[in-house]
């Protein structure tokens, strides 16, 4: 194996495999990029048993097509800090690599590689699914990369025992793709439609982390949709060149469609903007003894109310559009935040029922936040 | 400024003066409330009789028994010392209502300003000692003075049922004979640095050279030998302007070494029990929880553990705190002691789930069990795993 390539390219090829190179690998392969050289373009793939991602890179010269797996840690940090434009990477005899970049001269040892044809693959390294039958589902890039901000935030950052809430449910339907995020606390579901009818009903828990690799990536690539691929205990994503695999979560979701049919009796208006000042404001007296924020609404009027024994109490106040019976609630400030963050319009509506119940905030076009309230330990 | 009236109020012997108002053949003997030496029990409380023996709090019993052969123990009733210390304390109430209770038998109180009430301080304090007495049959050690430093240090030196006035700037005078162990702060470390120093009272510690003591104590030399001096600027802290509790746990020594897995998990639940229940009254739910156990060998091995989200209610800690504990166990570990405490808290509010139907309902379980408990007493109500401890 022997190529040329423009060191730039090579490292935001890099980039692109690099969430899914192990940093603590059980077996070496895990923590390593497996590159194949063939036809004036490179194939990337890393594999970490969570996720395997896969990229090509066109316009390389390749003079001596092969393959190795390089460790993937140095290589990316190596190519990193070399300073000329191009690198010339050369697999010798002794199963190593050089990585000559202008003076400067690296040499990896390999975990495997072969000089002779591409079609000779490693035998240890775990390869990914390709991508060349029909995918299941089909839908905007755009739509697909907003579902996804609007639902990683609201999942768990710690292993449930009886959930798996820390994964984001993907669920094709008809024409039609859920995507629902829960840390068992607070709820966030996007629905979004799709480009074509899907293939069947597909319903799958992926890790944030292959999600947000595509979100990451995605916007970059070429081309306008997203395809996927529901493979059982894998799901397959590609746009453009790159291509990604996430494993399916075996744990059970709740049942998010039990707490999404909610509809508060009282409805108000708010503007995004104001909340998120008056929130901000309030929750300087709020921490992590005392994450409580206190919600009065009155006529045309939500009153935000915070207090820390010893430091002080905050009372914001802000127009919003509501008539109705007074209503006093309480809520951890991060999760509005969070939820309010990410919204797609200024204008947002809250319906609540009362300080026990679910509360919803409709935060765009078919994009849904639930939070339970807290309640009184007194 | 004018100065401050602070006295430290202490129950002499507090648990075997309880004991012997209900049962008064307990009088003039040599008394300790505690565990039976078999069972690894502890000395809680002992009389001045049982002193003159050696014989001290948080001794083993067996050696409490070895040192004075006719000593006479009491298992004690922690719910009779609860009702004994409320009545002291709300007498005490009616005199200032800036008492800071440090345990069940010592608190300091700030009487300043209550001269046209109760006249001079030092009266205030004789008249509650005497009320005490004569109404509680209980007797109280008072230390009075401006600080709460030179009171608590007054109070120990008046006991048994002692009055000890210090006046305005005869704090470091009073001190200065002192041992300087008398200084709460000073522990046998720093006890034993000092005295390498030639430093054996009070007084010399409090005219010692700054620099030889900074070298030797490091950088609270200086709050050391200003405290030397009897000097203290810290407040009686009013129950209005407590702090949150920074733990909450309970612990068991066990009578003997326990293998059996299921009996250590009734006794885990039997501790979550007691510590959840402390939390709940309080209005405290915990975010991290310690699992402590000590083997045969007193080799001790402490882990901790967190939920996502704060919780007070044990059986949300249960499976968590079983899994913890069967990986600090080995097969065949024989446990001596277990505990468990809980840390971080929110106060006053917790984060019910979208999901966990069945939260309201185990925390109306939950509630009854606590009055069941609260009304009925000691272990009269028991859930599963416990039922065999």
């Amino acid at each position: 194996m022997h190529f040329l390539v423009d060191r730039l390219a090579f490292r935001n090829a890099l980039q692109r495999v690099e969430m899914g190179i192990d940093r603590k690998p059980t077996n070496p392969m895990y923590g390593g990029v497996l590159i194949e050289a063939q036809n004036d373009s490179l194939v990337l793939m890393t594999n970490d048993l969570d996720m395997s991602v896969r990229y090509r890179l066109d316009f390389v010269q390749v003079t001596q097509p092969g393959w190795a797996v390089i460790p993937g840690r140095e290589l990316v940090d190596i190519i990193k800090d070399l300073e000329s434009d191009t690198v010339t990477i050369t697999l010798t005899k002794n199963n190593q690599v050089e990585l000559r970049a202008g003076d400067d001269l690296c040499t990896l040892v390999t975990l495997d590689s072969s000089n002779s044809s591409t079609a000779e693959k490693s035998e240890s390294f775990p390869v990914a699914p390709s991508c060349d039958v029909e995918p299941d589902v089909v839908m905007e890039k755009n739509d697909f990369l907003t579902m996804v901000n609007s639902t990683r935030f609201a999942t768990s950052k710690v292993q449930n025992s009886r959930f798996a809430t820390e994964g984001i449910l993907m669920e094709a339907k008809e024409d039609r793709m859920t995507m629902v995020g829960t840390d068992g606390r607070r709820l966030a579901c996007i629905l979004r439609n799709l480009s074509s009818e899907s293939s069947g009903s597909h319903r799958a828990v992926l890790l944030p982390k292959v999600l947000d690799q595509i979100y990451r990536f995605g916007q970059d690539e070429d081309g306008e949709e997203i395809s996927i691929w529901y493979l059982g205990n894998q799901v397959g994503f590609k746009i453009g060149n790159l291509e990604s695999f996430g494993r399916v979560l075996t744990g059970e979701f709740p049942d998010y469609s039990q707490v999404l049919n909610i509809s508060g009796s009282s409805s108000i208006n708010a503007h995004r903007e104001s909340f998120t000042k008056k929130l901000r404001l309030a929750s300087h007296l709020t921490n992590d003894s005392a994450a409580v924020v206190r919600l009065k609404l009155s006529n045309n009027n939500m009153e935000i109310c915070s207090e820390t024994d010893g430091r002080g109490r905050a009372s914001a106040n802000f127009e919003v559009d509501y008539s109705g019976d007074e209503i006093n609630t309480a809520f951890n400030p991060v999760f509005l935040m969070e939820g309010l963050k990410a919204a797609h319009s200024e204008a947002i509506e809250i319906q609540l029922e009362d300080a026990a119940h679910p509360a919803k905030f409709i935060l765009g076009n078919d994009f849904f936040y639930i939070v339970m309230p807290l309640s009184s330990l007194v | 400024m004018k100065q401050r009236s602070v006295l430290h109020v202490d129950l002499d012997a507090f648990f075997v003066s309880v004991e012997r108002v209900l049962n008064p053949s307990l009088c003039g003997k040599p008394v300790v409330v505690g565990g039976s030496a078999r069972q690894r029990g502890v000395v809680a409380a002992a009389s001045y009789e049982a002193r003159k023996f050696g014989v001290r709090s948080a001794m083993s019993m067996a050696q409490a028994m070895r040192l004075c052969p006719d000593l006479t123990r009491v298992a004690g009733t922690h719910q009779m010392y609860s009702r004994a210390s409320k009545a002291v304390f709300s007498l005490l109430g009616n005199y200032t209502p800036i008492i800071e209770k440090v345990s069940v038998d010592e608190a300091y109180l700030d009487l300043s300003g209550t001269h046209h009430l109760f006249g001079d301080a030092l009266d205030a304090a004789d008249e509650m000692r005497r009320r005490v007495k004569d109404e509680l049959r209980l007797d109280l050690s008072v230390g009075v003075s401006t600080n709460r430093l030179v009171s608590k240090v007054a109070s120990a030196h008046a006991k048994p049922f002692g009055l000890c006035d210090v006046a305005h700037g005869d704090e470091a005078s009073f001190f200065s004979p002192f041992d300087i162990k008398k200084l709460p702060g000073i522990g046998p470390v720093t006890a034993d640095k000092l005295r390498s120093l030639n430093i054996h009272t009070l007084g010399v510690l409090a005219a010692s050279e700054a620099s030889l003591l900074q070298h030797t104590l490091g950088r609270h030399s200086a709050s050391m030998q200003r405290r030397a001096r009897g000097e203290c600027n810290v407040a009686v802290c009013p129950p209005w302007q407590r702090q949150m509790a920074k733990s909450i746990g309970h612990e068991q020594t066990f009578a003997t070494d326990i293998s059996d897995v299921s009996l250590l998990r009734g006794h885990i639940q039997l501790l979550l029990e007691h510590a959840c229940s402390r939390m709940r009254a309080k209005s405290l739910a915990a975010k991290t929880m310690s699992l402590k156990v000590r083997l045969a060998d007193f080799s001790t091995k402490t882990r901790d553990l967190s939920l996502p989200q704060h919780s007070d209610n044990e059986q949300q800690w249960l499976k968590q705190a079983e899994m913890l504990m069967d990986k600090m166990l080995t097969p065949r570990s024989a446990v001596r002691l277990l505990g468990v405490r809980f840390t971080h808290f929110a106060e006053n509010h917790y984060q019910p789930g979208l999901f966990d139907h069945e939260d309201n309902e185990q925390r109306a379980r939950t509630a009854i069990a606590d009055e069941l408990r609260e009304k009925y007493k000691g272990s009269s109500f028991k859930f599963g795993a416990s039922l065999w401890v």
